[in-house]
């Protein structure tokens, strides 16, 4: 591809992105009350999971060899994938589902946008991630007590290049529980299932697998457990950052070039209401 | 009867999607082995203080007495709420000459019927794992389960009411489904909380809906605790579904529909 031809489709996808952001944006503001309940839920949801900690860290001293404040730094970065794919991509996924069942895709596939791009992107809740991440995450930070906390500087970096790559591999494991909607007209329920893994998946520290098959099924064919606990045991300094970082990498590469594949593949079994 | 039609033909329209009968029974087997499997990690961490095979049981009986009574996002509220206010379609409903609840209340029971089957063999499965201490505890058993109902349709028609008022109500219904979560035995055993906390957390409306029956199998005398307990589940069954109620008639004296 030439520069410049490659130039141009940035601008385009960064003009669809643009685009699609303003539009979740008057979705989201359209109805002032869904503001504050939002607000209210993720802040009690954050509440009952420290309320949660509290009742466990009041039975022992130590899960899965973290302590207190090191289960709460791994909470932190939990709760920040789930703003991240819940803001970025899960409406986007959803809406696709429904798209197929009802046929309204066609709209996209006629449309001359990047359609895998347009469809899992055009949701994006810059508004959403922030009325409702900012303050449980701040509740979060507030609640460690950071003085007992030493994180060396390539640890941090590795782990948050771990979690983006992990946010990655999230998107694509929800977006193949979506797939099936084009072979069975409905996957809404499988979708679900996709997210019951991720968040089941967070429950548990990565130290916490220890050598369980569940650990290399969900760093592999499910593979929920990179962004949360690979990045958050990265961070704590519980395992070494270059291993992991490659692993990450390897699932990611393989993750993007099954999603292509079968979004192609779906394509082909795509009929349209119209046709 | 015309109730029973209705959630007939709801439970067979689910068939339409035989993937999404597999999801939705993988759905409810994964989230229990993740809670597991939580448990077991945390127990290992208590150097086994506390009973692997005890905390099975106590997970398989709450998320299958959880999901019979529909205690945390309950397919009743969903249905009322997203589904019919939301959508307008409840007009549907409100036009026809039957009980309005109870035509909703079947078509969600037959919407969740594989739910509901997949409940039993849980339950099934955690009295096996841990059988009831005397034929009081079965007897209590059912005297919490009924309380637990109660208290589950109470909360349900209310959350789904509340659609009537505001154009996105799954704030608040999340509000109260993560209270529910941690407070009514859903995510931790109650007996693990702090004592002081446990006694105000059990004069709540949410320990009725899990925790109750769960304890009252291993439940072998009826101390004054126990009366308490269910006197407390008593008050709360009979004056939220009083509430409930009353708050949904209200709702439907200022709905208006479109085209009606």
């Amino acid at each position: 591809m030439k520069l410049s031809a490659f130039k141009e489709l940035l601008i385009d996808r960064k003009n669809l992105l643009g685009a699609s952001i303003v539009f979740t944006f008057q979705k989201e503001t359209a109805y002032w009350t869904n503001n504050w309940t939002s607000l209210l839920s993720t802040t009690f949801y954050t509440i009952t999971m420290l309320v949660f900690l509290n009742v466990i860290y009041f039975n022992t001293t130590l899960v899965a060899g973290y302590t207190r404040n090191e289960m709460l730094i791994f909470f932190l970065v939990v709760q920040a994938t789930f703003f991240t794919n819940w803001g970025i991509w899960l409406a986007a996924l959803q809406e696709l589902v429904i798209a197929v069942n009802r046929g309204d895709l066609d709209l996209v596939l006629i449309t001359p946008v990047p359609a895998l791009f347009y469809v899992t992107t055009r949701r994006i809740k810059v508004f959403s991630i922030l009325r409702d991440g900012i303050p449980p995450i701040l509740a979060i930070i507030l609640s460690i007590n950071w003085g007992m906390v030493h994180v060396p500087v390539f640890n941090l970096i590795a782990g948050l290049i771990v979690f983006i790559l992990g946010m990655i591999c999230i998107h694509i494991f929800q977006f193949l529980a979506c797939i099936p909607v084009f072979w069975a007209g409905e996957s809404q329920k499988i979708l679900g299932v996709s997210q019951v893994v991720e968040a089941g998946a967070k429950l548990t520290p990565l130290e916490g697998f220890s050598n369980n098959p569940l650990k290399f099924i969900l760093s592999t064919v499910a593979p929920v457990l990179i962004s949360g606990g690979f990045a958050a045991s990265i961070i704590l300094g519980k395992s070494a950052p270059l291993p992991l970082l490659l692993w990450s990498l390897a699932v990611t590469i393989v993750a993007l070039y099954i999603r292509n594949w079968a979004w192609q593949k779906a394509l082909k079994n795509y009929t349209s209401a119209s046709s | 009867m015309i109730y029973l039609d209705i959630l007939k033909f709801s439970f067979l329209r689910f068939f339409a999607y035989p993937y999404e009968i597999m999801g939705e029974i993988s759905k409810k087997f994964i989230v229990m082995l993740f809670v597991i499997f939580f448990w077991s990690v945390v127990i290992k961490s208590t150097n086994n203080s506390m009973d692997l095979t005890g905390i099975v049981s106590y997970f398989l009986l709450a998320t299958g007495i959880k999901e019979l009574v529909g205690a945390d996002y309950g397919e009743l509220g969903s249905l009322l709420g997203k589904h019919l206010i939301q959508s307008g379609q409840i007009s549907n409903y409100l036009m026809k000459p039957y009980n309005t609840i109870l035509a909703i209340y079947a078509v969600s029971l037959g919407r969740s019927g594989m739910g509901t089957i997949m409940a039993l063999v849980i339950v099934f499965l955690g009295i096996i794992i841990h059988p009831p201490s005397s034929f009081l505890s079965v007897v209590l058993f059912l005297a919490f389960f009924i309380n637990a109902w109660l208290v589950a349709f109470a909360i349900n028609l209310f959350t789904g009411t509340i659609y009537f008022y505001t154009p996105d109500a799954s704030g608040f219904r999340n509000v109260i489904n993560h209270i529910i979560q941690v407070f009514s035995g859903v995510m931790v055993p109650l007996y693990l909380f702090p004592e002081q906390w446990l006694k105000t957390i059990k004069l709540t409306p949410f320990p009725t809906m899990v925790f109750g029956p769960v304890n009252a199998l291993s439940t072998s005398s009826l101390s004054s605790g126990v009366i308490l307990d269910l006197g407390v589940g008593i008050f709360w069954s009979i004056s939220l579904n009083l509430f409930a109620f009353y708050f949904f008639r209200q709702a439907v004296k200022k709905y208006e529909a479109i085209g009606v």
